[in-house]
């Protein structure tokens, strides 16, 4: 494997692993906050899921991203 | 179907003599839902509970006060369909034997259980005297000298005999026990001892005689009483099996009529009359009036106030809706004066409503208060679980159930993709709907697996072409690492899969089909939204006309970039050519010029609706785009987990070990558990949050009042049961 192929999957790990991380630290927040909220009224769920995976998108971003670097490397 | 049922306004006026008849027609008919009078008609006041709401109050009061102690709650079942009894004469028997059998046993119980603690306690107090077996007495009060009794740390022997010899010891061997009895004067120097000893002080009881036969008396009315406890709740147990059906049934039953005896307390009422308002779906009018006609003898009235129709006309945005009926005449009333006056004035305080609204610069929505029912057909119907999750629909949106029932399942199956999966899903559905469906929202859950499940298996079959994250036939392009195929296990299944999932070819027409499928929602999200501002604020309708070309315009490009798969080059075969003409500004990105145009038509469109403030959305339509890519990335990530237990546990159970295959096996059922729970659930989560997030954002406001009707299924469950 060339050196080149080897940036592109390391950058590919990171694109992932930022997004993760991103996705992680929000939802870590949002989370606690939803629990609290679903506690006083179970009625809040639905709405509350929503809430929860909407900072997932970041990690979805990462994953085209990786996606992209990814196919560069074949 | 997109739309909920059309509502009527109805006020409902009668002689107060009808009542009775009036409410038990309305809940045997269950299709009016009651608006709580607020007071607003001169003379009219807030009605009073039927005569015999006391007396069924005072009846289920007992009845739960039987259940409490048979522990029957509300959610216990009938142990089968046995004879119940739950008409008059029956009831009051079934209540007299309960007050008989089950209170006075409860009575006993609790006089018992007192008895048994009260003995225990004494038990605990005595227990430690029984080590000296000094009388009780002993330790009455003295006046020359001091008692002591307790426990001690250390022997205190020596250094009492040190302070005087006037004094008497009892104590256990190891001290855990004594009694002390010391001449009063040398009280403080021995106490001072005592603290240092680390004294605790034993309660002495109440009590005469020796300690030990007192233990034995308590021991002896303790295993009394718990003997005759044992046997009591036996006779119990006894009872609520034989009064269990009665009970539950009684129980529904009173609640109904309980409900309805206290329900002219949402009623308007003067001395000699009865007003009654709420909304009835318009379908159901007549034979709501009907069945009051017939129950009252022609006494009470029905007058249709409005209908309210879901895109009303151009006026109708400013008060009232647009089939306003005459009000009614006395002639019509026929019952007196009262209900005459106030169906005249009913229509009064929508518009005073109206008005003051106006007056305090915000426009009245006349859609506000009309409750909302729902009518999808009847497959559609367990979707309307994941709708009102969100909020229930408002009068006049778009109902998005049915689209939701159509794409949930869609990208549930794309994302699962797995033949095996979802035949296992499927099962998972069935247990739920057969067997789980007593529990609360079981069968609409058991009904989406179903659904979801029988997707999935058919792209796994003949999309994906794979079970268990193993393909059928191994893709033999060179790419990826997968040699392991149900062929090359032996297993033949004569399918050609379209799309290999752990092939970066299959990852591009999976990326492709979900930006497709981004396309479609989106585009169908904003349309919806164009219709439901239509009437409400036409500037927004154009905004989400023009957001409806930038998803478009963006779509394109992505579009554009998968041309080298597969499905992209079918695609733009079918695309007219002018639709692919296109500049490459140098940089990656290819733009075709229809998708220029569109975009910037779409932004044009969006700052002319809402402001300048839409161009900081535009990131936003290409992130919701983006999103959409989540279903190609669960599914991969989901086949490629499978695929990863695969490739290291099935050599293993092909090794021929037999240890080994028994380990392997036991760890390759474990793993795909562990799959399969968690594609399931992310798949799930994943659908749903694409629907309720991307999609409902575009369009869907909720809040909605949910049309909740006087009787109906209560009732009909309760004259079951009772039959």
């Amino acid at each position: 494997m060339d050196p080149v192929s080897g940036m592109l999957a390391i950058g590919a790990g990171i694109a992932i692993a930022g997004g993760a991380l991103g996705t992680g630290l929000a939802q870590k927040d949002i989370g606690t906050a939803a629990v609290g909220a679903v506690a006083e009224n179970t009625k809040l769920f639905g709405r509350s899921l929503v809430f929860l995976v909407v900072p997932e998108t970041l990690v979805i971003f990462g994953f085209v991203i990786a996606f992209m670097l990814y196919s560069k490397i074949i | 179907m997109l739309r909920p049922r059309k509502m009527c306004r109805v006020l409902i006026a009668g002689p107060a003599g009808s009542l009775e008849k009036a409410v038990g027609a309305l809940h045997r008919a269950g299709t009016l839902h009651i608006t709580d009078y607020n007071e607003q008609y001169p003379g009219f006041r807030l009605g009073t509970p039927l005569p015999s709401a006391s007396a069924l109050s005072d009846k289920l009061l007992r009845l739960r006060a039987a259940s409490k102690v048979l522990g029957i709650d509300e959610e216990t079942q009938p142990s089968d369909e046995g004879p119940t009894v739950a008409s008059g004469r029956d009831m009051d028997g079934l209540l007299a034997e309960l007050g008989q059998t089950v209170a006075a046993k409860n009575a006993e119980k609790q006089e018992l259980e007192a008895r048994l603690q009260e003995a225990r306690r004494n038990i605990e107090a005595i227990r430690p005297f029984t080590a000296l077996a000094l009388p009780f007495e002993c330790f009455g009060a003295y006046e020359s000298v001091a008692a002591y009794a307790g426990s001690v740390r250390v022997p205190i022997g020596a250094e009492v005999a040190a302070i005087t010899p006037r004094f008497e010891l009892f104590h256990a061997p190891d001290w855990s026990f004594f009694s002390l009895f010391v001449d009063i004067r040398s009280k403080a120097a021995v106490e001072k001892v005592l603290a240092r000893s680390g004294y605790t002080e034993a309660k002495v009881p109440l009590a005469a005689g020796d300690p030990r036969q007192m233990l034995e008396k308590y021991r002896a009315v303790a295993e009394e009483a718990e003997q005759k406890l044992v046997q009591l709740n036996a006779g119990l147990r006894e009872a609520r099996q034989k009064y269990l059906n009665d009970i539950v049934a009684c129980q529904r039953h009173l609640s109904v009529e309980v409900e309805k005896a206290e329900s002219p307390l949402r009623f308007a009422a003067s001395r000699s009359s009865f007003i009654i308002e709420g909304w009835i779906p318009s379908d159901e009018v007549d034979r709501t009036e009907n069945a009051l006609l017939k129950a009252s003898g022609a006494s009470v009235y029905l007058e249709r106030m409005e209908e309210r129709e879901w895109l009303p006309g151009p006026g109708a945005e400013h008060g009232g809706g647009s089939g306003h009926a005459d009000p009614p005449t006395s002639a019509e009333m026929g019952s007196g004066g009262a209900p005459r006056k106030a169906g005249g004035q009913a229509q009064g305080p929508s518009d005073a409503e109206a008005a003051a609204h106006e007056d305090a610069g915000e426009p009245h929505d006349p859609y506000e208060d009309v409750p909302v029912a729902l009518a999808n057909p009847r497959p559609v119907r367990p979707f309307e679980m994941l709708t009102e999750m969100f909020s229930t629909p408002g009068y006049k949106e778009i109902d998005p159930t049915f689209v939701l029932a159509l794409v949930f399942p869609f990208f549930f199956g794309l994302m699962v993709g797995d033949l095996a999966y979802g035949i296992l899903l499927m099962v998972t559905g069935v247990f739920f709907v057969t067997k789980l469906k007593r529990f609360d929202g079981f069968r609409e859950l058991g009904l989406f697996i179903l659904v979801a499940g029988l997707i999935a298996a058919i792209f796994g079959a003949f999309v994906f072409g794979d079970a268990f994250g193993i393909p059928f036939h191994a893709a033999g392009h060179g790419e990826g690492a997968s040699e392991l195929s149900w062929a090359s296990l032996g297993v033949d299944i004569p399918i050609k899969a379209s799309i290999h999932k752990l092939e970066v070819s299959g990852l591009a027409s999976l990326l492709m089909i979900s930006v497709l499928a981004g396309i479609i929602h989106l585009c169908l999200g904003n349309l919806f939204g164009v219709v439901n501002e239509w009437r409400h604020n036409r500037r927004h309708a154009v905004a989400k006309a023009g957001w409806f070309c930038a998803v478009l315009g963006f779509g394109l490009v992505m579009l554009k970039a998968g041309e080298v798969t597969s499905l992209g080059k079918w695609l733009w075969s079918v695309f007219p050519a002018a639709l692919g003409t296109s500049w490459d500004p140098g940089f990656g990105v290819v733009f075709p010029y229809s998708s220029l145009a569109l975009l910037g038509g779409g932004i044009a469109m969006a700052i002319a609706g809402e402001g300048g403030m839409a161009m900081m959305e535009v990131p936003a339509v290409l992130s919701n785009l983006l999103s959409y890519s989540r279903l190609a990335a669960i599914a991969i990530a989901k086949g490629a987990m499978a695929f990863a237990f695969n490739s290291i546990l099935i050599p293993m159970v092909q090794g021929g070990n037999v240890g080994l295959l028994v380990f392997g096996w036991v760890l390759l059922v474990l793993a795909h558990m562990l799959v399969f729970v968690l594609g399931g659930l992310s798949s799930g989560i994943q659908s749903l949050r694409l629907n309720l997030v991307e999609f409902f954002m575009k369009f869907y406001k909720g809040g909605g009042v949910k049309f909740n009707p006087f009787g109906g299924e209560k009732i009909s469950k309760s004259e079951e049961s009772g039959a």
